[in-house]
């Protein structure tokens, strides 16, 4: 038994049986997760550890196991998205730990959630004081949402009567010296435009370039290799 | 990537995967008469019972022939323990042989037959 090709075998199997686990079982990110999730992910990544290198038992029930666990995370998943009421049970529901400036000693024995931990996530956002906080929720991922009262909302164009302009989503147009020619059709713009453009700003070849983004209102921003 | 592409792709390597962790029991129980191991094992008990330890000589060095060119095929289905105890299991019964001693040769015997079956499973 050749015990280096049995692992090499092993753990291409369950490298790629988590990649396809982790492509059905959504996007969702890190920060995003319960703990529950959390633990989810370690168990199925142990799982996964044993199969590829244990070489004391065999591969296939560990495999199973790392299915069924993946499976059973996808089945509550779909669950939770097809019925609110199952989601609410399973996941749970955000709490609501200050609403309108007091504390809800109840709801957060209920969560085990202490106050040092709420003034904790408070200073973690910026607010030190909480006489500014008007509604505080604890998430299902353990994460504080903090509304605070109107008057230390910070100001918004919308508050000053200003229209700000969008600048839309920037689009690479060279990187790393070489033009992307897809990107240059899909700005309304060509190649002799944006050599021109390059010119102005007193590059001479696009070889030069390391990257150049267009935003939506059509400025060009550049980054050459030479760094002054 | 086109959309039946997308689901084709997982599908596939998974049945792979399925098929080297679970191909061996089909290598196991598929292989011609010169490598049928549990043909040998019974061959074995044959000359052992009959004292021929000549001849049972010669069909433990068939049978850990067969098993070398046997392990490539199921090594990725089996554990480790379990072929390594078929390797213990035949250097033990060759040693029994060597002796001429008939209870131990039968024991040895009775538990490389043992693990054999436990592979399949």
């Amino acid at each position: 038994m050749n015990e280096g090709i049995v692992v090499l075998v092993r753990s291409i199997i369950g490298f790629f049986t988590l990649l396809i686990m982790a492509r059905i079982l959504g996007k969702q990110q890190i920060s995003q997760l319960t703990f529950f999730d959390y633990v989810l992910g370690i168990t199925i990544g142990s799982i996964a550890a044993t199969l590829s290198v244990d070489l004391s038992s065999r591969a296939w029930p560990h495999w199973v196991g790392l299915m069924v666990w993946a499976l059973i995370v996808w089945a509550l998943q779909w669950f939770t998205l097809k019925y609110r009421s199952a989601a609410k049970y399973i996941v749970g529901e955000p709490t609501v730990v200050i609403m309108n400036g007091q504390i809800m000693e109840d709801a957060m024995r209920t969560i085990r959630y202490t106050l040092g931990d709420i003034l904790e996530q408070l200073r973690d956002k910026g607010i030190f004081d909480l006489k500014q906080v008007g509604f505080a929720i604890v998430e299902t991922n353990g994460k504080l949402s903090v509304l605070l009262k109107p008057e230390f909302l910070p100001v918004t164009p919308q508050d000053l009567k200003l229209t700000p302009q969008t600048s839309g989503l920037s689009t690479e147009l060279v990187y790393d010296g070489v033009i992307i020619e897809e990107n240059l059709k899909q700005s309304n713009v060509d190649q002799l435009w944006l050599e021109k453009e390059l010119k102005k700003k007193g590059i001479a070849n696009i070889s030069e370039v390391f990257l150049a983004v267009i935003d939506g209102s059509g400025n060009l921003y550049v980054d050459t290799y030479k760094d002054n | 990537m086109k959309k039946w592409a997308s689901y084709l792709i997982p599908i596939i390597s998974l049945v792979i995967f399925v098929f080297i962790m679970e191909g061996g029991c089909y290598f196991i129980s598929s292989r011609s008469d010169k490598d049928a191991i549990p043909q040998y094992i019974n061959q074995i008990e044959i000359d052992l019972n009959s004292e021929r330890w000549d001849n049972a000589r010669e069909d433990v060095n068939r049978l850990d022939l067969a098993w070398k060119k046997a392990i490539p095929r199921i090594q990725f289905h089996a554990e480790m323990d379990a072929i390594d105890g078929i390797k213990e299991d035949i250097a033990r019964l060759n040693g029994a042989i060597d002796a001429k001693d008939l209870g131990i040769s039968l024991a040895e015997l009775a538990e490389l037959a043992e693990h054999w079956e436990n592979l399949k499973s």
